[in-house]
């Protein structure tokens, strides 16, 4: 890549703002997470010693049961949007009025842009204690209150922005697929569900995997809908970050939790791109 | 000649579309009626009666009201800087292949990566350190940085989308690089360019976790007075704002589809029906 | 007088070496043709041409100017792309006007080429249309005229015939030859086509391999090919490896191929140290004598066969002969109304020692 004078002029201003607003602060946090915190004091002291005990901490089981309960929402709620956007996607994909394809698209992108906080405002309303919090939760048998219910409307939260994305991406991949082999599968006797099952579907794979994975870490990432749905019972590692921050200024332990949300982050991603770039090599 | 299984199949997804459409929708129905209360108290759904006074508490209430104003005015301005160096750097992008250039674009794409938690925690702390404890600077860097992976990822689509003969051709006609880009390129990749523009003030005006770390008693976004209204007091001024931001969205739904159509962002594939 | 020149130009990518000590000249208002197939280092000669790259030796000279470290822009040439590479946004008379106003014409001397330029090509009346609302041949057409806007000094076609179908191909390419001819261009067409590089170029260079393997006029190419690849490339061929003998009569040498036939060639032109060559003989030039009542004074080739598939192509019939038991041969004959010959039959085919192509082995 041949570096003139006019590339770096055009560069520059992407570059700095990086630096400035992302490069040296995640960069301090790096370095703020192995630095000693004492209670009382806001972040830690200019000369404070460095240690692992951050992430340490981190390990005991208090601590873990935060992670694994993020991992667990984000199982459960991406394999559930998975199945149920994977019909919808096919059924935009095949479709054939163009008028119908555009609204739909449109929805789904309109869905995608939604405030997040207009949507778990809503969410609250429709199944909180005003709205229909007493008669779902009766015709499950649990209390309002309760913890399965409360998980249920976060995943509820999650859904709600996992189904249009998932349904996209997906859109994305079928389109790829080439329909005339499910028609040589019927045409060879399968029955329209079997074709799909042993044909469409297993060469969506790739595109379902990089689905799966981006569902995963957005879940992973999820701070509002936690937050808000999750009433204060239901907490996400992000919800962790906000707390070391907010209620007890411990910077340090904050650092060291938000470190390792990236790393997780990132691997997923890396991840992603590893699966997208076999399906390309198998091609 | 269609079997059972088909036909169960074929019910099962409409069921399916049909069961998604509501989830997806009534909640956001629910908002809007509520909006709408005439009841002064926060009562059970569905609405008796009907009335703007929510409305009327949200467009008085100087403590939204103040939100709002700096919800737009960040929008703004973090969305032009966004554009600025968005533009700038898919340009560079999009002149170049090869290891660097793929380091380059994962760096720049990365805040799409990054938990916004985790940037506003860094922002926050990497702002105290500099001694940069002004509300709506801080809030203006945070959204920059978010945005501005948006930009740059339309913008780029769009300038691959232009074929490379066609600044060969103005070339070969007589126009410097500088011409050709501004004569050919740059005109074909207008579309792009306020693509993302508008997914970028979108998202501007929508983010609450980045905003909520850097807030202060007196710059605020529009998302975090909800929040803090839900903490504190939770009447219905916070459905009329739900619905103003929804209004927003729409708009702008509206302006990308005028821009470049929607179908175009998630293309044809190879094969259509 | 020569309007372009290339000097030992050679083009490296790395190790890889695209074109490799090219040579040639083109005169004013000659049309040559630059052949090949992909990979051979064409494309990159066109590109070398233009501008787009910079040889890394050797020169392009225009008119006696040397062309190096001259952008594209400073350079005079026309260049019709292979997907014609119209501005979308811009309607038919801004596309072709573009190359005037780079050059900072005034307004009513830009209009009246425009004008007149679309008279040229036929489309007069298009000014106001976008590329999106023209045929592929309008298209074809528009790039044309706004290449040639330029009055350029060169004009470079990058497989011009190529997307277009094969009626379509044959009514341009006339179309073409008089278009250039009327400005008197200088035009080089570089193709992979043989029958665009036949047709269109008064010269035909063959590439291969980023060099010139030989050039002259098409049926120069055609009858006589230095080499085997030349041979291959250009027409259909049937091939005979074997061994050159002794002298049968004036200028024609026995041949005994690899299989065991006996054969009468001319002499060859490139001599080599082994005495092996190989015999390329054309399908045309082949006849088919259902009888075995060949009497001939002249020296001549005879091969007894039978027939395995005849094929109807309308203007011509192709055949398929098994000769020897292995060896297959393809022979064309004219269709004059009546076709004697069928498959199974037993045949004798006959050509000329001077129709064969003799080349050396493995070139």
């Amino acid at each position: 890549m041949q570096k003139s004078r006019g590339t770096l002029l055009l560069l520059l201003p992407g570059l700095g703002l990086f630096l400035a607003l992302l490069v040296l602060p995640l960069a301090n946090v790096v370095e703020e997470s192995f630095r000693l915190f004492v209670p009382g004091r806001i972040g830690s002291a200019k000369d404070a010693p460095y240690t692992l005990f951050n992430y340490t901490e981190l390990i005991e089981p208090a601590y873990a049961f935060y992670l694994l309960e993020t991992f667990r929402f984000g199982l459960v709620s991406s394999l559930t949007a998975l199945v149920i956007a994977f019909p919808i996607a096919y059924a935009m994909a095949r479709q054939g009025s163009p008028l119908l394809r555009k609204l739909s698209i449109g929805f789904l992108i309109g869905m995608l842009f939604l405030s997040t906080l207009v949507r778990v405002y809503a969410l609250q309303l429709t199944f909180g204690p005003t709205g229909y919090a007493r008669l779902i939760s009766g015709l499950l048998n649990v209390s309002p209150n309760g913890r399965f219910y409360t998980d249920l409307v976060v995943t509820f939260g999650l859904l709600h922005y996992l189904i249009p994305i998932s349904a996209i991406t997906l859109l994305g991949t079928i389109q790829n697929v080439n329909p005339k082999l499910a028609e040589a599968a019927q045409v060879l006797g399968a029955s329209r569900l079997k074709s799909h099952f042993t044909i469409t579907l297993p060469l969506c794979i790739p595109g379902l995997l990089s689905a799966f994975l981006i569902c995963f870490t957005l879940c992973l990432s999820a701070f509002v809908v936690p937050m808000i749905l999750g009433k204060g019972k239901v907490l996400f590692v992000s919800n962790l970050i906000y707390a070391r921050f907010s209620e007890i200024a411990n910077y340090p332990s904050g650092s060291a939790v938000a470190i390792i949300m990236l790393v997780i982050a990132l691997m997923t991603i890396y991840g992603v791109t590893r699966v997208v770039s076999t399906r390309v090599i198998q091609d | 000649m269609r079997r059972l299984i088909d036909n169960i199949g074929t019910w099962l997804g409409i069921a399916n579309i049909l069961i998604v459409l509501v989830f997806l929708i009534f909640p956001i129905a629910v908002a809007v009626m509520m909006s709408f209360d005439a009841r002064d108290y926060l009562g059970r759904f569905p609405p008796q009666a009907y009335s703007i006074r929510w409305y009327e508490s949200f467009f008085s209430d100087a403590y939204y009201l103040q939100g709002l104003t700096t919800s737009l005015i960040l929008a703004v301005i973090a969305t032009f800087v966004s554009t600025t160096a968005g533009v700038s750097a898919a340009i560079v992008l999009d002149r170049h292949t090869g290891r660097s250039k793929e380091v380059l674009e994962s760096l720049f794409l990365s805040p799409l990566v990054v938990p916004a938690v985790v940037i506003g925690f860094a922002l926050l702390l990497f702002f105290s350190l500099l001694g940069v404890f002004d509300g709506f600077t801080r809030l203006l860097g945070g959204h920059i940085i978010i945005t501005f992976p948006y930009t740059v990822r339309t913008t780029l689509a769009g300038l691959v989308g232009i074929r490379k003969t066609l600044t060969e051709a103005a070339m070969a006609l007589g126009a410097n690089e500088r011409r050709a880009f501004w004569d050919v390129t740059f005109p074909l990749a207008r579309t792009g360019i306020v693509a993302g523009a508008v997914f970028a003030f979108a998202f501007s005006m929508d983010d609450i976790a980045v905003s909520l770390f850097l807030t202060s008693p007196d710059t605020y976004t529009l998302p975090v007075a909800m929040v803090s209204m839900m903490r504190t007091n939770f009447d219905l001024t916070i459905a009329a704002a739900a619905v103003v931001l929804m209004v927003f969205t729409f708009l702008l739904i509206l302006a990308l589809n005028w821009a470049i159509g929607l179908e175009k962002l998630i293309g044809q594939g190879v094969f259509r029906s | 007088m020569s309007v372009l020149e290339l000097l030992h130009v050679t083009k490296r990518f790395g190790a890889f070496v695209a074109v490799d000590d090219v040579s040639f000249t083109v005169d004013k208002g000659q049309i040559v043709s630059l052949l090949g197939p992909s990979g051979c280092g064409k494309t990159t000669t066109l590109r070398v041409i233009s501008g787009f790259e910079e040889a890394d030796q050797g020169s392009v000279i225009f008119s006696g100017k040397d062309m190096k470290g001259k952008r594209p822009y400073e350079r005079n040439v026309g260049l019709l792309f292979q997907d014609y590479a119209l501005f979308p946004h811009m309607t038919v008379e801004q596309n072709v006007a573009y190359g005037l106003k780079q050059r900072g014409f005034e307004k009513t001397r830009i209009v009246n080429r425009m004008g007149e330029m679309l008279d040229l090509v036929k489309l007069k009346g298009f000014e106001k249309r976008r590329p999106s609302q023209l045929s592929g041949g309008q298209q074809q057409r528009v790039a044309l005229a706004r290449s040639l806007a330029i009055s350029p000094e060169v004009v470079l076609l990058d497989e011009p015939l190529s997307a277009l179908d094969a009626k379509l191909r044959q009514e341009l390419r006339f179309e073409l030859k008089e278009i250039l001819s009327e400005v008197d261009a200088t035009t080089i067409v570089v193709t992979h086509d043989q029958e665009e590089a036949m047709s269109l170029g008064e010269r035909v260079i063959v590439m291969s391999d980023g060099k010139v393997v030989q050039q002259g006029p098409p049926t120069e190419i055609y009858a006589s090919p230095r080499t085997r690849f030349v041979a291959e490339f250009i027409g259909r061929s049937n091939w005979f490896s074997g061994v050159i003998g002794a002298v049968a009569a004036p200028g024609v040498r026995d041949f005994e191929t690899g299989d065991g036939f006996g054969l009468l060639v001319p002499e060859p032109t490139e001599a080599t140290a082994s005495k092996d060559y190989d015999i390329c003989i054309r399908p045309e030039r082949i006849q088919i004598n259902i009888t075995n009542d060949v009497s001939n004074n002249h020296p001549i080739n005879t091969l007894s066969g039978t027939i395995r598939d005849v094929a109807h192509l309308g203007a011509d019939i192709h055949f398929v002969i098994e000769v020897a038991g292995k060896h297959l041969i393809t022979a064309t004959e004219q269709y004059n109304g009546q076709s004697l010959e069928r498959a199974g039959q037993d045949v004798a085919l006959t050509f000329s020692p001077h129709d064969c192509i003799i080349v050396p082995s493995n070139s």
